[in-house]
């Protein structure tokens, strides 16, 4: 169980480290944090412990920290670190669909989406954001140990849907990686969700060479990978399906990526058999760039 | 059913191909099943997958491929043969089978081909006349051929030559003109080959089958001993290829003794293989045989003449300086190219136990030692002389009349006297008497019907020259000549080497009272084709003396093992394999070697071609039904190549680090235990080695530095003089990697001090095994052992003890019964006691002693510790503290106070001062 994460980890840090550290922009304070800084190192609001200080009669008395006043003759304001670190929160789908490849060249689309998702972490984090995976890290960390356990539930996370209904705070980012092969409609209503948290984020989309080519010939039986409900479906002559598949498929993409664009979250596709890079900037440039702002 | 060139052994199975139209109506029914796939956009495909699927049929040229396939198998079930034009000749068969040891290294081949060419001519109704040349029959008949097929099948080879002329006579008298001749010949060409097959050609059509050449008996050649073992001339019939076997040389009872290889190169016909054997295992070998040519021929066997006995030679104590005129001399020259000899006294004769005992006259004695030794089945070869003239002795076969006869002198009125021939019953019957052989001079014998049976070899005036007479088991033989040339040129000549060579024939075998050298010798085992001893038949007859030497191996006369009394005589299959010949091509005869009839029959190929059909057919069933087979195994590779890689690099690596310079532990030097596993043996061991530690350090040059627990499976033992090691009466096994780890140690000259540590049980447990020193000992390379001599180095290596006590001082101690042990400089590789010296010697860490002793002696914790530093002394020393270094106290103690009593008492010294 553990080997392959650590394979994972590998090839995700091999990825990354091509990259400068890049600091995602922080769109919420965008106006009073200086560029590319991000340890603000001096007390303002934030979640942790900073420092005690003298009380001073311009604070407000709820702002005493008994405790550690009790200590001594002088009155302690607790200070919290001004946390201006972005926080964000992964999610890669783990469903049957996911953990499947068409051939032993390519890496199953659920390996494919972790690596990326673990890269992407490194990054940030070198960088100094705070990163967690959805429904399953307790709380968002920071730095190498961080990255560690980013990387380990990104490698072994079953990926459940309703783990995208789980709490996250508000104005955090969210990088969501799947097929998105349910209906559009379906990932519409999630989306406008996180939209109205208010949360916003990038999708990436593992697209898997067979499902956009439908390569098969001669007599099929195709079934949904692992236990389904979808009923197996027989073809005759799968060639002569292909191109009504392609358009179709073709079709569910426009559908989606209309739709994403709508709700102002990048899409960026990927597909098994290209090398991640190209999706790995891609991101990057997603949650840097503007149009996310 | 016939078919053309083609036959039908089961053309039953031919219905088989009616099933093909079913076979075509199901493959045109099913469809080729359809492949699954896993695929997750499924919901997608959904909507575009509205139509009925529609199925698709197993294309033409597929069903094609399988009923074909059907059609292959059903035809092989039918076991088709494809009969060659030139056999399907439809007339009986007449068969010559060689069944002599020839045959017998390609007898499965033969018996085969003689049952394939039966069964066809049952099969097609023929007679067979069935001829065997061995033993052929008067007058061969043509007989059903049921009765050949069980005649063939109850045949087996002989170990004698076939009787070709035989045959061909016995045909000369049979009408073979209409009939098919097929002889399966043996390798060996005979006087009466030809003959036959001028004979087979009367036949309408001939053929003859000849083995390969490696199918060819090998034969054995000279065998001579040498000084260090023997050599062994080997040779064979067909020279073309190369051919390698091995000779294995077999004791009596069949127990391999050695090994050798012999190859010939091309064109090579005699190779020659050297044996190294010590010569009492020569000596045993009986008989000689190559591993892969199971023929009586190639089989040698060995009898009396074989090996070289030990002759001792009594020499006088005033051997004279002049080689040439001393007795032994002669007698030594003589025997050196077929014996080995020892010369000495009696008593250093006596040591080695030699077969049989010279006695020159000079050296004439009959001390009770030497009557004992022909008693106990010696034989005592002794000759005339002045001394026996004199005063005749206990030791002679005859009755001498004391003085000799001499003639042919100047004041003689007789000539010189020539050797009578052999007689029949002489053991030197059929030696060649040459015409110079002259006595002058010669000790008489009474006369008498005694002497008369007791004489061996006569002068021509028929007085006796050699004289012989059992003496207990033993045997004496006595020349009426002296040794040297003085009496007689006999000593000079050819003959005297060849009358003595035929008595160390005696001498090997166990005198025994009977045997006097005449009689019939009887088989007593035989050999069969294949070359193996077995009793011998009833057709068997004893051979008489007289006829041995030129006895050809016949029926009656068997090739074997003759025994007369205790003697004997092997009678091999070739005398002279330079005269054989290979029975190469004869002019008529169709030659063909064995093993072809077996190949025209079809059904095997068809059968694998069926086979390989159905394999390839897997693949095309992947292929229509869509599936991408991928041949190559990508997976495997990935992983077994790094594992291959690293296990390249990997493995060499514990041995790099051993290799690469020094343990440090070779620098000082530790005293070691063995562990045993458990923990308060292990810790009083320490103890001890500690103790024993302290008190080299403070007593003498040996300064240990310290104390290992070592574990021979693990641990190098190279550095340690000596291990302790403590057993228990429950200690397991050692495991194999342990014990040969100890016998390495040992064999280095390391000590091994086993301590029972159980002396004070010794009275309840007397005379039984110590079960854990018996299972720990069990695969160690214990010597003979000995309790410690009074004067064995160990008592007085340091200090002059007489005990060795360490809890106990009772326990008895043993050590290595030879104490010249070689290469150990004498010290002996295990010492075995049960006196519990870890006790003795244990201290804790302010140098008290641990563990109170049992005080059987006065002061026995300083006794025990003086032996420990006795064993520490020994284990380094060796041998060095066994001259007289100790003279002076041992005189003193004897009470002998003029030699300067320096030391009052047994007192340490320095060792290295000596």
């Amino acid at each position: 169980m553990l080997t392959a994460p650590l394979h994972q980890r590998q090839e995700a840090e091999s990825l990354a480290a091509g990259y400068p550290a890049l600091l995602a922009e922080a769109e919420r304070v965008a106006a009073v944090v200086a560029q590319g800084v991000h340890g603000r190192r001096r007390p303002g609001q934030g979640e942790t412990f900073w420092q005690y200080r003298n009380y001073h009669s311009s604070d407000q008395a709820n702002r005493i920290d008994w405790r550690r006043s009790a200590r001594g003759d002088t009155l302690y304001v607790r200070d919290n670190e001004w946390e201006v670190a972005n926080t964000i929160f992964f999610w890669r789908d783990g469903t049957d669909g996911m953990d499947w490849t068409s051939s032993s060249k390519f890496p199953t689309k659920k390996n494919r989406a972790s690596v990326l998702c673990m890269a992407l972490a490194s990054l940030l984090m070198r960088a100094g954001e705070r990163c967690a995976v959805i429904g399953e890290s307790d709380h968002p960390r920071s730095g190498r140990a961080g990255l560690e356990e980013v990387s380990l539930r990104l490698a072994i996370s079953d990926g459940l849907t309703h783990n995208l209904d789980s709490d996250i705070p508000a104005h955090t980012r969210l990088v969501l990686a799947s097929d998105f092969l349910e209906s559009p409609d379906v990932w519409q209503g999630r989306l406008a969700g996180f939209s109205a948290r208010p949360a916003k984020g990038v999708l990436l989309r593992i697209i898997d060479p067979a499902e956009k080519q439908f390569p098969y010939k001669g007599r099929m039986q195709l079934h949904f990978p692992g236990l389904s409900s979808l009923p197996e479906l027989v073809i005759g002559r799968a060639e002569k399906a292909r191109e009504d598949y392609r358009k179709c498929f073709k079709a569910h993409g426009t559908v989606l990526s209309d739709m994403t664009r709508r709700l102002g979250w990048p899409l960026i596709t990927h597909i098994t058999d290209q090398p991640p890079n190209i999706a790995l900037t891609l991101l990057f440039m997603a949650l840097s760039g503007e149009q996310i702002l | 059913m016939t078919l053309g060139p083609l036959t039908f052994l089961a053309p039953l199975a031919l219905l088989g191909l009616l099933a093909l139209p079913l076979v075509w109506w199901l493959l045109r029914v099913t469809p080729p099943s359809p492949k699954r796939q896993p695929f997750p956009p499924l919901r997608i495909l959904q909507d575009v997958i509205t139509d009925e699927e529609t199925p698709d049929s197993t294309p033409l040229w597929l069903l094609l491929f399988r009923l074909l396939m059907v059609a292959l198998i059903a035809i092989a079930l039918a076991r088709p043969v494809f009969l060659a034009p030139e056999t399907e000749t439809n007339r009986p068969l007449v068969l010559i089978i060689d069944d002599g040891w020839d045959t017998a290294t390609n007898w499965n081949a033969a018996i085969e081909e003689a049952e394939n060419l039966v069964t066809e001519a049952r099969r097609k109704n023929f007679e067979v006349m069935l001829a065997t040349t061995v033993a052929p029959a008067e007058m061969p008949i043509f007989a059903p051929a049921e009765e050949a097929l069980r005649a063939i099948k109850s045949l087996s080879p002989k170990a004698l030559p076939p009787a070709h002329s035989d045959v061909a006579t016995a045909l000369d008298n049979t009408d073979i003109t209409g009939a098919n001749a097929v002889w399966l010949s043996g390798s060996i060409l005979t006087a009466g080959t030809d003959e036959l097959a001028i004979a087979l050609n009367t036949a309408a059509h001939s053929k003859r089958l000849v083995p390969a050449g490696e199918a060819k008996p090998l034969l054995p050649g000279d065998i001579e001993e040498t000084a260090n073992g023997f050599r062994s001339v080997w040779h064979r019939l067909d020279t073309r290829s190369p051919r390698t076997t091995e000779i294995t040389a077999l004791g009596r009872d069949g127990q391999v003794l050695a090994r050798g290889d012999i190859s010939f190169a091309p064109g090579e016909s005699r190779t020659e293989v050297k044996f190294e054997l010590p010569a009492e295992l020569r000596n045993r070998v009986s008989l000689l045989r190559p591993s892969d040519s199971a023929s009586a021929g190639s089989v040698r066997l060995l009898d009396d003449s074989w090996g070289r006995p030990l002759v001792g030679i009594i020499t006088a104590a005033r051997d004279s300086g002049s080689p040439l005129l001393s007795e032994p001399f002669y007698t030594r020259t003589a025997l050196t190219p077929y014996a080995d000899l020892f010369t000495g006294s009696l008593d250093e004769l006596l040591t080695v136990n030699p077969g049989v005992i010279v006695m020159p006259d000079e050296a004439r004695t009959d001390t009770p030692e030497l009557r004992q030794y022909v008693e106990d089945g010696g034989l005592l070869i002794r000759f005339s002389g002045p001394k026996v003239a004199k005063r005749p002795d206990n030791l002679l076969p005859v009755r001498l009349r004391g003085e000799g006869r001499e003639f042919g002198g100047a004041l003689t009125w007789e000539d010189p006297q020539m050797l009578a021939p052999f007689e029949s019953n002489s053991p030197f019957f059929g030696l060649p008497i040459p015409e110079d052989v002259t006595v002058t001079r010669q000790i008489m014998a009474e006369p008498g019907a005694r002497t008369d049976a007791h004489t061996w070899a006569r002068l021509q005036d028929g007085s006796p020259i050699v004289t012989s007479s059992t003496f207990g088991n033993g045997r004496i033989v006595l020349f009426h000549v002296t040794a040297g040339p003085e009496w007689s040129n006999l000593a000079i000549g050819g003959l005297y080497v060849d009358m003595l060579r035929r008595m160390l024939e005696m001498a090997r075998s166990t005198p025994s009272r009977s045997s006097d050298g005449s009689g019939n010798w009887a088989p007593e085992r035989v050999l069969t084709g294949f070359g193996h001893l077995t009793n011998p038949g009833i057709d068997a007859r004893p051979i008489p003396e007289a006829e041995l030497i030129d006895t050809e191996i016949s029926r009656q006369t068997p090739p074997g093992l003759y025994r007369q009394g205790a003697r004997r005589r092997a009678l091999n299959v070739v005398k002279d394999p330079e005269s054989l010949k290979d029975i190469g091509k004869l002019p008529g005869v169709l030659t063909d070697t064995y093993g072809q009839t077996e190949k025209r029959s079809l059904r095997g190929i068809l059968l694998a071609l069926a086979l390989l059909m159905l394999g390839i057919d897997a693949l095309f069933a992947l292929f229509v039904s869509g599936r991408q087979v991928n041949l190559r195994p990508r997976r495997i590779h990935e992983k077994i190549i790094p594992l291959m890689l690293v296990s390249i690099f990997i493995a060499p690596l514990p041995s790099h680090a051993a290799e690469a310079g020094y343990d440090p532990e070779a620098l000082e030097l530790h005293l070691a235990y063995i562990k045993t596993g458990h923990s308060g043996t292990d810790s009083l061991s320490e103890a001890a080695m500690l103790g024993l530690v302290d008190a080299l350090n403070r007593r003498t040059t040996i300064e240990p530095v310290g104390v290992r627990g070592v574990d021979p499976e693990t641990d190098p033992l190279v550095y340690y003089p000596f291990l302790y090691f403590p057993v228990k009466r429950d200690a397991s096994a050692l495991s194999d990697v342990a014990s040969a780890a100890l016998n390495d140690y040992m064999a280095g000259a390391g000590t091994i001090v086993f301590d029972t540590q159980d002396a004070g049980d010794q009275s309840f447990l007397e005379g039984t095994t110590h079960p854990g020193l018996a299972r720990i000992t069990e695969n160690l390379d214990i010597p003979r052992l000995i309790e410690v001599p009074e004067d064995h180095v160990l008592t007085k290596s340091f200090y002059l003890i007489q005990v060795f006590p360490g809890r106990w001082a009772n326990g008895q101690v043993w050590v290595d019964r030879n104490v010249n042990g070689a290469a150990r400089d004498g010290v002996s590789s295990v010492i075995i006691g049960s006196n519990n010296w870890a006790a003795g010697w244990a201290q804790d860490d302010d140098n008290q002693p641990l563990v109170d002793l049992e005080r059987d002696i006065v002061n026995q914790r300083e006794m025990s510790l003086r032996f420990g530093v006795n064993l520490a002394m020994y284990a380094l020393a060796g041998n060095y503290k066994s001259d007289q270094v100790h003279a002076a106290a041992l005189v003193e103690r004897l009470g002998r106070q003029e030699l300067q009593p320096r030391n009052p008492g047994p007192s340490p010294r320095n060792g290295d001062n000596e």
